[in-house]
């Protein structure tokens, strides 16, 4: 409306000002890319990296160049492995969720499902899979694993989100519990199905990758680790970067699709699911509600795990169950110990770069809030940065930070700052617009704004986003154990299974994934309390 | 309506993560979700078979220990040089392997495979964990394991290992401490440090010593102009056979022809190996252009391994046979790792030695 009126009064002005805010931002995100490019280049030629293990992105785009035919032959079977492990957790998520919101007696199993697939250490998981479908089977189910959980939890809350009052107009004019299904709720399908399948295009790439790396034939996984082998720093660099745009491949094409659509995903953020609190339900009981979701959770998996056991093409030899650990756990004190040690380590690890990860990246997001023109040129690498697979990097960013201390910071930071960025800035978008109509009307500007609105609203959201990275941090942990220091769970998992001792790598697995879902669960009831205490109505 | 919808979201998700519901909901939800995930693997599995068919030999699995480069010469030319056709098998699946994947032993346990390139220690392991599988054929007589270091500071002796920091690659780890106990050192004296497959924190400094087989991170080194000094383990008490074959108990019961079969085809394919170096280097860097191989590279190292390969014992009885000094000494190593198990039980040598005696042709090396 007032855009009309505008257009009327002022004919010209609003296409004239719209195409300088396009310019505008184009212009920014050129500028961004050259300084990153420049400061690239002179760390490049600085030879500050000990070993020369920084080439200079001249370097490595003649690499890529010359490599050309193996890049784009590699990058398409992953390519095809990911899409179709994509296509797979994309269809086996879609029934899923309509099953549970049609048999709403099975939403909470299946949500617990959901979370236990998404805990479940990849790093453990990828031989077992590679044992029980090699080559291309085994990518496309490592694929599928990673994708599953967001298209799941997104298309399953699109579902749940249809307004009560449509159902109602729908069941007063005499249809059934099916008809609200079939005409109001599947109605929201499409978009928060984009969504959750926009972020699953990415994971399922890493899936891939994982699963490559751990005994494919080719593809990029194969390519990263020859060129690793071959001590080839600027082919690797050349394969990651790749890799990078592979995994955004997906991404870009669902934007595409949803805006040639006009399909708004904007409203399903599939993972970042907010800390906003209803406010008829209070913090303890979502604190309770928490504890009773995470032991249900727990006891979900161990259904799962005794019945994978069974039902799995594996042998007795390598597949044991919930008992065959407990027992084993209960007899010999010296397995307990060690796994109570790498345990510790592990949780270490985890805890450290989730912290910093969250620290650095409120410190950014809040950066962001006062510099509106960087946020505009930051937030699009954040999120090409967000959907990097780790796993490919991790040999990198060990060669330039060391095997000690310092590697395990900055691979677990670099693993949570993209996506908890993404989830905080967004949280800052959300500040209630008439609390910061409030604050510049009397006269505050965006510092007042950030200390007074957004910084309040930015703590419950620390916990969403803590709560999304866990599993994320425990996957990081177990990696860069796996790959540089050689302790906690990431070690144990690796020489156990050298040593054929099976037991021991199931228990490695499971207590590694109750690392992830306790604290999981831990975040979630500290969530409960902080959004109670921290915004008393504020949103209205 | 974006605010509502917002809002609408957070209830669900809440709804979603904390609901109580009734338990055969989560026991169905759990069975659907395993059902899904064996089909899915029902779906990417192809024949499991290793050794089936009735008039031939079926086909032919075998599983690597790494990738398909020229540490796996003898497989991947036994597949693409007919090898395995003219033992009598229909065909031959090499499959790769690598740091991170299955271990070669499971995947023969599990009946994955016929054969597998693996190591004595690895079968000694399984067979301790309940498993049933046997050396059939030894790939490199002398060890291929060394220290290498800068040549400025240089490793001489196991003695100068003590204080030094050196990278070692978890696989490796085991191996490496029994080096150590058989030297009299504690490993706790030498400052181990996990590695990946690449040498650089030689390079940079950040370690002293770099554990590595000699036919592969030296002989790379050497092509980029960088010497290193080499201490290789078999001069320090390793007698250890380096990459051997394995086949479980079962499969030798019950198909021993096939083994044998497959053990003949891999003795052809490492003599086209030691026969001509380049050509086959070249085959095996062509079939799998994806891993990039350089040729120059994968000469040297055929070319490294080659050496290990060629010893009294092997010219005089055939390739991947082996001694009973080496059986012997191999369980000295066996009690180094901590492994108390009888030697002489891991090994069964009658097959190899049939498969020369019945094709004295491929006892001679070329």
């Amino acid at each position: 409306m007032t855009q009309a009126i505008e257009l009327v009064s002022r004919p010209g002005a609003v296409p004239f000002r719209r195409l300088g805010e396009g310019r505008r931002k184009l212009l920014i995100g050129l500028t961004t890319a050259a300084i990153v490019l420049v400061l690239w280049h002179l760390i490049g030629i600085s030879h500050i990296a000990p070993g020369d293990t920084i080439p200079t992105p001249w370097a490595v785009l003649t690499q890529g160049v010359a490599d050309w035919p193996m890049l784009a032959r590699a990058a398409s079977q992953t390519g095809t492995a990911a899409l179709l492990g994509w296509g797979v957790a994309s269809l086996i998520a879609l029934v899923l969720a309509i099953v549970s919101v049609a048999l709403p007696w099975t939403e909470a199993g299946m949500s617990r499902v959901a979370l236990a697939v998404y805990t479940l250490p990849v790093i453990a998981l990828a031989p077992l899979v590679d044992l029980i479908a090699s080559g291309l089977g085994a990518a496309v189910i490592m694929g599928a694993i990673l994708a599953f959980f967001p298209i799941f939890v997104a298309t399953a809350i699109g579902l749940r989100t249809t307004p009560a009052l449509w159902g109602e107009v729908v069941q007063g004019a005499g249809g059934s519990k099916w008809a609200v299904l079939r005409f109001v709720r599947l109605g929201v399908v499409p978009p928060s199905f984009m969504a959750g399948a926009y972020a699953a295009a990415p994971a399922a790439v890493a899936g891939v990758i994982i699963a490559e790396y751990m005994g494919g034939e080719g593809g990029l996984g194969i390519a990263l680790l020859t060129a690793q082998q071959q001590l080839d720093v600027t082919r690797t660099w050349a394969v990651g970067l790749t890799t990078g745009l592979v995994s955004l491949c997906g991404p870009f094409l669902l934007w595409g699709i949803a805006r040639l659509l006009r399909i708004d995903m904007s409203a399903y953020g599939a993972l970042d699911t907010s800390s906003q609190a209803g406010s008829s339900s209070n913090g303890l009981r979502r604190s309770l509600k928490a504890v009773w979701s995470l032991i249900s959770s727990l006891l979900v998996v161990l259904v799962l795990w005794a019945l994978a056991v069974i039902v799995l093409p594996l042998s007795p030899l390598v597949a044991k169950g919930p008992v065959d650990v407990m027992v084993l756990l209960a007899s010999e004190p010296a397995v307990r110990a060690d796994l109570a040690g790498a345990l510790g380590v592990t949780t270490v690890h985890t805890l450290v770069g989730l912290v910093v990860g969250l620290i650095v990246a409120s410190g950014v997001a809040m950066l962001l809030a006062l510099l509106p023109a960087a946020r505009s040129s930051i937030m699009p690498l954040a999120s090409v940065f967000r959907s990097f697979p780790v796993v490919a990097l991790t040999p990198l960013i060990i060669i330039v930070f060391g095997r000690g201390p310092l590697g395990v910071i900055a691979i677990g930071t670099f693993i949570v700052f993209f996506p908890a960025l993404v989830i905080l800035a967004k949280a800052l978008d959300r500040v209630p617009a008439n609390g910061v109509d409030l604050i510049r009307g009397a006269g505050g500007g965006r510092w007042a704004t950030l200390v007074k609105v957004q910084i309040p609203t930015l703590v419950p959201e620390l916990f969403a986003a803590a709560k999304i990275a866990v599993p994320l941090a425990v996957t990081g942990a177990l990696v860069t154990e796996w790959l540089a220091t050689g302790d906690g769970l990431g070690r144990y998992m690796v020489a156990q299974s050298n040593l054929f001792r099976y037991t021991e790598v199931w228990a490695a697995i499971a207590v590694s994934s109750a690392l992830a879902m306790i604290l999981y669960g831990v975040v979630a009831v500290a969530q409960g309390i902080i959004s109670a205490k921290y915004r008393p109505g504020s949103a209205q | 309506m974006t605010r509502h919808t917002l809002k609408e979201t957070d209830q669900t998700v809440q709804r979603l993560w904390s609901r109580r519901r009734k338990g055969s909901a989560v026991a169905a939800a759990a069975l659907t979700a395993v059902l899904m995930m064996s089909g899915c693997a029902a779906a990417g599995n192809g024949a499991d078979d290793p050794a089936g068919g009735d008039e031939s030999l079926g086909k032919l699995s075998l599983q690597l220990g790494w990738i398909k480069d020229v540490s796996g010469a003898g497989p991947v030319l036994s597949e693409l040089d007919g090898f395995a056709e003219e033992q009598g098998f229909s065909s031959a699946e090499v499959l790769s392997g690598g740091a991170n994947s299955s271990p070669p032993a499971t995947v023969v346990a599990e009946g994955k495979a016929l054969l597998a390139l693996s190591s004595v220690a690895a079968v000694a392991a399984a067979n301790d964990a309940g498993a049933d599988l046997r050396v059939v054929g030894a790939v490199f007589q002398v060890n291929p394991f060394v220290v290498i270091s800068m040549p400025d500071s240089p490793i001489d002796t196991p003695q100068d290992l003590v204080g030094k920091k050196i990278g070692v690659q978890e696989t490796n780890i085991a191996m490496w401490e029994a080096f150590l106990r058989i030297n009299d050192i504690d490993p706790a004296d030498v400052e181990s440090v996990p590695a990946g497959g690449d040498a650089a924190p030689l390079l940079a400094g950040e370690v002293d010593g770099w554990v590595s087989y000699i036919s592969a991170e030296p002989v790379a080194l050497e092509l980029r102009g960088v010497e290193t000094h080499k201490m290789l383990w078999a001069d320090y008490g390793f007698g250890f056979p380096g990459s051997v074959y394995i086949a479980s108990q079962a499969a030798i019961d019950e198909n021993p022809d096939a083994v044998r079969a497959a053990l003949a085809s891999q003795v052809q394919g490492w003599r086209a190996g030691l026969a001509d170096p380049q050509a086959a280097a070249q085959t095996v860097v062509e079939a799998s252009p994806d891993l990039d191989l350089s040729l120059e590279q994968q000469i040297a190292q055929l070319e490294a391994q080659n050496a290990l390969m060629v010893t009294d014992e092997t010219t005089k009885n055939g390739l991947l046979t082996i001694s009973s000094d080496l059986v012997k000494s191999s369980g000295v190593v066996l009690k180094a790792i901590g492994l108390s198990v009888d030697a002489s039980k891991l090994f069964n040598l009658d097959l190899i030695r049939e498969v020369h005696d019945a094709d004295p042709s491929l006892r001679e090396l070329p």
